[in-house]
């Protein structure tokens, strides 16, 4: 009998907790007290656990824009590295979006090996959006750089720590090249100092149980995912679906940017293929490197399967991605690529939640709204950094314009719950503290009332967003206030809700510059000034299901609440509200079968 | 004189009578969900018939009633509260949903429903003010508009709820709000007066927290008292407190965000007691019932405090025990998940139908049916005995459910479902400990709750905990938690500054926070302000982090000089580090909140210390018992009532007590200590 054969099932039970739990622990370490500010307020990091054979076994409850496809990076720092160079308590960093095939500069990979008895028996591997990463401004999400080289420091990599021992003349030329030099370096000590604490808890789990209990425990629970997997492709029609969404514009050209998925079941070998060759050439920005194609495809395709399916291996083994170089998915040098995962990432997200509407619609949720969080960055003037003794500069990641979830048979999309690349993990900014800050103050910060798709199950709102620069004018210079769109889209394009449900809104941005309107586009850049106001209207997810079904109190109650207008109630929903806010229940009742007759004749 | 400390749990209510700080006796009635005063005034009956006196009588001749009271925290998680109206600062009419702090953790999970809020948006009235963050009034309230809102509003709400941007560093537009609105509505809450703390969204829900509960809580505490000065009772009563402390009812009444989450927190207050009694420093405290287990840590005598307590979809940002519950207790169901892996919880058969040996209709195995399987727990000895278990309908819900799933025996099943819950549990409690930066090999684990005898050797042994104590007044422990604890108030004030800018000044806002403080305190009936000790804490953090951490400095009277910035500052690298696995002293470090902690001493209750005896025991029978695999022999079991001070037994063994079982296992020792209480030292693991 092999060892996975004579398992014992607690042991089985109890090495999928741990780890899970180690993993978990790890996160937790991190995102707690980052000075990064995605790191902290947005979980914006991932954390996965590898066997030796570089498989994942954990995949944490993070970003999913790190975590699934992380396997892509992993194995390219350890062909970079050579594998038979990795030493206990080594620490290797990376974020050459041509070597670990992850764009966004920002976003660090980072790999630490765990040894047992001088075996190498697990991976830790982490990834986190950095305090800064250099490049023309801060936050990496600014258009029209000449290449790659612009967009800020790209590290192959690169052993930071040998053997326990901080390699500081490899950290001084990385830190060199990032604005706050003392933050990065506190948050790559912090990421360190997690992975060694929890390594013990991985190590721990060998030793209650044994190398090989754990070993074949692991193997075991990766065997049972992909047949979990596998048996629900084989509930799927066989067949081949199409999807294609687009970004506005890659910032550079002004033309949409398309991907398209050609999505493959083949319930006989329990595998779905996500081909993506169709997809446009690659552009400017937005390009998606394939490690970032892959946490997309995986992190939407998830929300279409029960949410208690195991994210390891086994899930892996059943998606197969094709990707054609030189497209907008799989991006050569010297290509730029700071706006992957927000932009064309969401897309792909969108592709694969269309392509499986076609297969599964009860269980697919309407796309979320677009990813709408423009950046405000710049020096303050007024202030001195006391870390640096220099004029303070502030970088807000507010995600105040963020709109919502989509709807999924069932269930209303939740309202704020944000966009698809950060999948509702996010935490959005206190006024109170973004107004500490920025120079900005807050004027408006409210739901877009009727910004969410239609439907039985209506989709989250979208917001509106007005700020005010109120920087003193005595001191203000041009470059001061810059404010960036490059992780802004859907100004063409909104959600899209199925089942007769109806997408969202699209996004609007304006400036107000002394009473006049200036447009300000998403994948952009601009300067404001004193007195400047900036508004956003943001779309919300898409619906599901016939509006004309929705249950009359919902209508009424969401227009009791604003959230949607009259107006909507008898257009959309063919529900009639009196002046004094009460259905007029005949009136409704023969207005949604006239609705549905003009639908008929249609 | 008597004290009464009494404790209205969800089913029970729990009372301990002391004569000056001496245990007289306690007792246990069933709460009755309609009427806690009543209740309350049943449990006084029961002990003033031991004591032989009419409750008149009795009455008379109490000092103070100390009340815990799961009233303000049932309401919340019921959802049975006030209708309140939110008055905001006008443009931001949604940050009860958008501003939440709480971050979805089930990510890849969209069949979910919206978190809940309590204020519906058409009862959120816009206010044309703003106060800007450096408290600079922008807009003042126009006054008359304010009232011309009120008029129009159609008035379906009870409770007027203020929050008004910045006002945590200015909160005079509230103030002037909270005047106008209390000519429509007699109820109102604002959030500067409940918390002064910065982000927005933090405050609200802690306001509206306040707000939601406080009609319930004044009907609660009028009703009470009116009952028991009727009964010619002529004391005093206080309230049991989220921070595990106590408050005055005027308190409660103004600011019942105090209320929730009480009572888990008296629980742990108990534990503090025990802490302090037994010398024992770090403690772990888990409370393990039916559904749930409630952790809490106590470092260096004191409670681990957090502000940002999380109760269903809210967040009480006041100072509260911090108490992590978490889905494992003896009604935790075992199951096996789609891919054939054992799972145990998190849902539970609770009290009802209960697990599958309690013949209530429950089929699935449960953790206590896998106890009664590996004979751990008596089918004989529940509740004393006034319970008959049923071993058949265990072993057949562990076999059907779970043992005939995987292919093993009973007994294996058995054993796997304790080996998970205890490991689902260490790990958890490990989680826990690790946020706050502690390493659980150097705690104590103390045990309370009808579940945590059979398996808190278990959860030490993966801990790396050498030390568990198990009081045998556990099942009273919240009451007499409250007995132990002393008046708090804790008032608080924003600077937003860097260490170097407030150098001299920062002991000077201490004793202004304190000075304007004294007033307010008097005003809601706490006596003795003079004679307090005091406690500064601030939340703090490097310049440009994000998160700040709490630091507190231990309790001195007022009048003690010190340093207490560079304490501060010193105490704040070490926790960081302790925290983070990092410090860096060059950075500057910034408080936000200047913190006061107003403690009122209060005498603590004694327990006796009993003679510690030498005479061996003898089991009252031998049973049976599933050790580990394949292994079943007979072993002792000794009954709780026959176990005195100074006794000692070796595992594998069971003491058998009335409201709980303690599984000994082999390697581990018990003790009856001094308080009559077990102590086991793990040897092996």
């Amino acid at each position: 009998m092999s060892a996975q054969e004579k398992l014992d099932p607690t042991v089985l039970s109890l090495v999928y907790e741990r780890l899970n739990a180690a993993n978990l622990e790890l996160g937790t370490r991190l995102f707690r007290q980052a000075f990064s500010v995605p790191t902290a307020h947005i979980r914006d990091l991932g954390c996965v656990i590898f066997d030796s054979s570089e498989r994942v076994i954990s995949i944490g409850n993070f970003m999913p824009v790190h975590t699934a496809g992380s396997q892509v990076s992993l194995k390219a720092m350890l062909d970079y590295i050579g594998r038979e160079n990795i030493n206990p308590d080594d620490l290797i960093v990376a974020n050459h979006p041509f070597i670990v095939r992850f764009g966004h500069l920002a976003d660090w990979s980072f790999l630490r090996p765990v040894f047992w008895k001088d075996k190498l028996v697990f991976y830790q591997f982490v990834r986190t959006h950095q305090y800064d990463s250099g490049g023309s401004y801060p936050g990496c999400y600014f258009p029209r750089t000449y290449d790659c080289h612009g967009e800020g420091v790209i590290i192959p990599p690169v052993k930071l720590v040998k053997g326990g021992k901080l390699d500081e003349d490899v950290h001084k030329v990385i830190l060199a090249n990032v604005r706050g030099a003392q933050m990065v370096r506190a948050d790559n000590l912090l990421v360190y100092g997690a992975m060694k604490q929890v390594e013990r808890r991985i190590i721990s789990i060998i030793e209650d149980y044994g190398e090989e209990q754990v070993l074949a425990a692991i193997n075991e629970i990766i065997d049972r995912t992909r047949r979990r997997v596998q048996d629900l492709i084989r509930s799927f029609p066989a067949g081949t679906y199409y999807a294609e969404r687009a970004a506005d514009w890659d910032g550079t050209t002004d033309r949409p940017v398309w991907v398209r998925l050609k999505m493959s079941i083949f319930p006989d070998k329990g595998k779905v293929v996500f081909d993506f060759t169709e997809s446009d050439d690659q552009v400017d920005f937005i390009n998606v490197p394939i490690c970032q194609v892959w946490s997309s495809v995986v992190s939407a395709f998830l929300w279409c399967l029960p949410s208690d399916v195991p994210r390891n291996q086994g899930l892996l083994d059943c998606i197969e991605i094709v990707t054609r170089e030189g497209s907008c998915l799989n991006p050569i040098y010297p290509a730029t690529s700071g706006a992957q995962a927000v932009t064309l990432g969401q897309e792909i997200q969108e592709c694969v939640m269309i392509a499986m509407a076609q297969v599964d619609p009860y269980n697919t949720p309407a796309t979320w709204g677009r990813h709408v969080n423009p950046l405000l960055a710049g020096k303050r003037r007024d202030r001195i950094d006391p870390r640096t003794g220099h004029i303070m500069e502030y970088t807000a990641h507010t995600f105040h314009m963020l709109g919502s979830s989509g709807a999924v048979w069932g269930y209303d999309g939740v309202d704020g719950s944000g966009s698809a690349p950060l999948g509702g993990a996010q935490v959005r900014e206190s006024v109170e503290v973004a107004e500490w800050m920025t120079p900005y103050r807050w004027i408006k910060y409210e739901f877009r009332r009727d910004s969410c798709g239609h439907g039985r199950w209506r989709g989250g709102l979208g917001t509106y967003v007005e700020i005010e620069n109120c920087y003193p004018r005595e001191v203000w210079q041009p470059l001061d206030c810059v404010i960036m769109s490059g992780n802004a889209d859907g100004e063409k394009f909104g959600s899209v809700g199925f089942l007769g449900g109806t997408g969202g809104s699209t996004t609007e941005m304006e400036i107000i510059r002394e009473g006049k309107r200036i447009q300000f586009r998403t994948m952009d850049l601009t300067f404001l000034q004193p007195g400047d106001r900036f508004i956003v209207k943001s779309g919300g997810g898409g619906g599901v299901g016939d509006p004309l079904e929705r249950e009359i109190e919902k209508v009424a109650y969401d227009c009791k609440c604003e959230y949607i207008s009259k107006e909507t109630a008898r257009d959309v929903c063919g529900v009639v509200i009196t002046e004094e806010g009460d259905v007029d229940l005949d009136a409704t009742v023969r207005l949604r079968e006239e609705k549905r007759k003009q639908r008929k004749q249609k | 004189m008597y004290t009464v400390c009494i404790d209205t749990g969800g089913t029970f209510t729990d009372a301990v009578l002391f004569e000056g700080n001496r245990i007289v006796t306690y007792t246990k009635v069933p709460t009755s969900a309609e009427a806690h005063a009543r209740s309350i005034l049943d449990a006084l009956a029961r002990l003033a018939v031991h004591s032989h006196m009419d409750l008149s009588t009795f009455l008379t001749r109490c000092a103070m009633v100390v009340v815990g009271t799961t009233l303000a925290t049932n309401t919340v998680i019921e959802e049975k509260g006030a209708r309140c109206a939110l008055f905001y600062t006008d443009g931001f009419k949604d940050i009860y949903e958008l501003g939440r702090t709480i971050p979805k953790t089930d990510i890849y999970n969209l069949k979910v429903k919206p978190p809940k809020v309590f204020i519906p948006r058409f009862r959120r009235f816009p206010v044309k003010e703003r106060t800007l963050y450096n408290g600079e009034i922008l807009t003042p309230i126009d006054v008359h508009e304010l009232r011309k809102v009120l008029s129009e509003s159609n008035r379906d709400w009870e409770v007027g709820v203020v929050c008004f941007l910045h006002s945590y560093v200015n909160p005079h537009n509230e103030e002037v709000a909270g005047k106008v609105i209390e000519e429509y509505v007699g109820d109102v809450v604002l959030s500067s007066q409940v918390v002064r703390r910065w982000i927005e969204w933090e405050r609200l829900t802690t306001a509206v927290l306040a707000g939601y509960v406080m009609p319930v809580v004044r009907a609660f505490v009028t009703e009470l008292e009116g009952k028991l000065r009727a009964y010619g009772f002529r004391g005093s009563v206080v309230l049991s407190s989220c921070s595990g402390d106590v408050v005055t009812p005027q308190l409660a009444i103004h600011n019942p965000a105090v209320l929730i989450g009480s009572g888990p927190a008296m629980a742990a207050a108990y534990a503090r007691y025990i802490a302090t009694l037994k010398g024992f420093n770090n403690v772990i405290a888990i409370d393990m019932g039916g559904t749930s287990t409630d952790i809490s840590l106590i470092v260096d005598s004191a409670l681990e405090i957090t502000n940002e307590a999380v109760i269903a979809d809210h967040k009480n940002c006041l100072e509260s025990v911090d108490v992590r519950s978490i889905g494992a207790g003896g009604g935790s169901i075992a199951w096996i998940d789609d891919m054939g892996i054992l799972r145990v919880g998190p849902k539970s058969a609770g009290a009802f139908p209960g697990p599958a040996c309690y013949g209530r209709g429950g089929d699935f195995p449960t953790v206590t049916d896998a106890d009664l399987v590996l004979a751990r727990l008596p089918y004989d000895y529940f509740l004393g005995g006034e319970t008959v278990l049923s071993r058949e309908l265990a072993f057949r819900a562990v076999k059907e459910y779970i043992a005939d799933k995987l292919g093993v025996d009973v007994f294996t099943a058995a054993l796997a479902i304790s080996d998970i819950v205890e490991s689902n549990m260490s790990e958890q409690i490990r989680l826990f400990a690790v946020e706050k930066g502690r390493d659980p090999r150097n705690f104590v684990l103390v045990g309370m709750g009808g579940a945590a005898g059979l398996h808190i050797c278990g959860v030490a042994a993966r801990l790396g905990i050498r030390k568990v104590y198990v009081p045998r007044m556990a099942a009273v422990g919240a009451a007499f938690g409250a007995a132990t604890s002393d008046f708090a108030y804790v008032v608080q004030q924003f600077i937003g500054k860097q260490a170097d800018e407030i150098k001299d000044g920062i002991d000077r806002i201490y004793n202004e926070l304190f000075t304007s403080a004294k007033d307010k305190l008097r005003e809601l009936g706490f006596e003795g302000i003079n004679r307090v000790l005091l406690s500064k804490g601030a939340e703090m953090r490097y310049f440009g982090q994000l998160r700040d951490v709490t630091i507190w400095l231990p309790p001195a009277p007022n009048d003690m000089l010190g340093d207490s910035l560079a304490d501060l500052l010193s105490k704040f690298h070490a926790r960081h580090f302790d925290l983070y696995g990092y410090s860096d002293p060059t950075l500057p470090v910034q408080l936000n909140m200047l913190k006061l902690r107003i403690i009122g001493l209060r005498a603590k209750p004694e327990i006796q210390r009993l003679e510690m005896g030498s005479e061996p025991i003898e089991p009252a029978r031998m049973r049976n018992v599933v050790c580990r695999k394949n292994l079943e022999p007979p072993v002792p079991c000794y009954r709780g009532e026959a176990m005195r001070p100074g006794m000692m037994v070796r595992g594998p063994c069971v003491v058998e007590e009335v409201n709980t079982t303690l599984w000994v296992p082999e390697g581990a020792v018990l003790t009856v200590d001094e308080f009559g209480n077990y102590e086991m030292v793990i040897t092996e693991t």
